[in-house]
């Protein structure tokens, strides 16, 4: 089913996204999906990279840039930290909250732990 | 703050400044002689191994230990740091080994006392700032970013080291259930789901997946433990923070 968001219908804003970070159209459909619904502030800069590929430095969010939030190793593509840009608008306590503590790597995945057998004695 | 102690100030800043430069450069020499290992996160690591001697072995049958509540149990956690609040005194002019190795001397009492064997080898990377904490079930091994260890006091490694060491519990509540007789059946179904549960993180997340990381079961539990105890040792031992 085909679905129009404010940039791109979301089939061909998921196969863009796609080619410009080199992932798969899933982990894309990700990204689209949540770009979709990017703060009205942020799209004409997304508009502008989208077009230029010109890294928007003056895209500001509490602080954050693009380019700061991917130094940082938040994400690692320009399109992933729009949805960062766009958490820290709309949800500025949970994303500088994440921000403020960063994060831990488990591995294996917790998903992995759980024996066939589990969940008794 | 006076000039003298302004000084000073500016002294130990630039110690330490001196200190992490002559450890980056131990760190690449380490790595030209191929003596450092990659990490999990594809990051290069150094790490302190802690004796051999703590593996299950070392602790008490299952059957021979009593059961005993949950809360008590951490408050002698944090109890047994207190006391080993020595090990930590002078933080910020260690070296980072001396720096692993207290961690590794409290790692190896906190293990006892929550009932698992300890960890093989406490660790540091270096990487971006965004991960702080890694714990490898495989290799059994917790890792911290060198700049929680560099940086001043010693809390937030502290913190981090928590929060790695209550997911080195939870694996162990999770493969050696009766191990742990304090964990309740109901806790341990609700620990077995929530490992089930536990979102997939890519290098590369967007906002809601790592808001959907953060609010994940295991990771506001272990986030929540380290709070909790933490609190209770800067309540005794606040000077060492």
């Amino acid at each position: 089913m085909s679905s129009d968001t404010w940039f791109e219908p979301l089939e061909s804003f998921t196969a863009g996204i796609a080619a410009r970070d080199g992932c798969s159209l899933e982990e894309a459909s990700v990204v689209a999906r949540e770009l979709a619904e990017l703060h009205p502030q942020l799209q004409s800069a997304f508009r502008k990279w989208w077009q230029t590929g010109e890294v928007p430095a003056d895209c500001i969010a509490h602080g954050y840039t693009p380019k700061r939030l991917i130094d940082a190793g938040w994400c690692t593509t320009v399109a992933v930290a729009f949805t960062w840009l766009d958490g820290l608008m709309k949800r500025p306590m949970d994303a500088m909250r994440l921000l403020r503590r960063g994060r831990d790597y488990i591995s294996p995945s917790p998903n992995e732990w759980v024996r066939e057998d589990a969940g008794g004695r | 703050m006076d000039h003298d102690e302004r000084e000073h100030s500016g002294r130990d800043r630039s110690d330490a400044k001196r200190e992490l430069e002559r450890a980056q450069d131990h760190f690449k020499r380490d790595l030209f002689f191929g003596k450092q290992k990659k990490s999990y996160t594809g990051l290069p690591l150094n790490r302190l191994v802690l004796g051999p001697s703590d593996d299950r072995r070392a602790l008490p049958p299952a059957n021979e230990r009593t059961r005993e509540d949950s809360r008590e149990m951490e408050v002698r956690q944090a109890m047994q740091v207190c006391k080993m609040s020595h090990v930590l005194e002078g933080w910020q002019h260690m070296s980072l080994h001396v720096q692993l190795a207290a961690l590794a001397s409290v790692e190896r009492e906190f293990a006892h006392l929550q009932r698992r064997p300890s960890v093989a080898s406490i660790g540091y990377f270096w990487g971006p700032w965004s991960c702080r904490g890694a714990y490898c079930a495989e290799e059994n091994r917790i890792t911290l970013h060198v700049r929680l260890l560099r940086t001043g006091s010693p809390e937030r490694a502290i913190r981090t080291y928590l929060h790695e060491a209550r997911h080195a519990y939870q694996f162990d509540v999770i493969r050696n259930p009766t191990d742990h007789p304090e964990v309740s059946a109901a806790q341990l179904l609700l620990w077995n789901a929530a490992a089930r549960l536990y979102p997939a993180i890519s290098g590369n997340p967007t906002f809601l997946q790592e808001l959907a990381y953060d609010l994940s079961f295991l990771e506001r539990d272990a986030s929540s433990f380290s709070r909790r105890q933490f609190k209770r040792i800067a309540e005794v031992i606040g000077h060492v923070f």
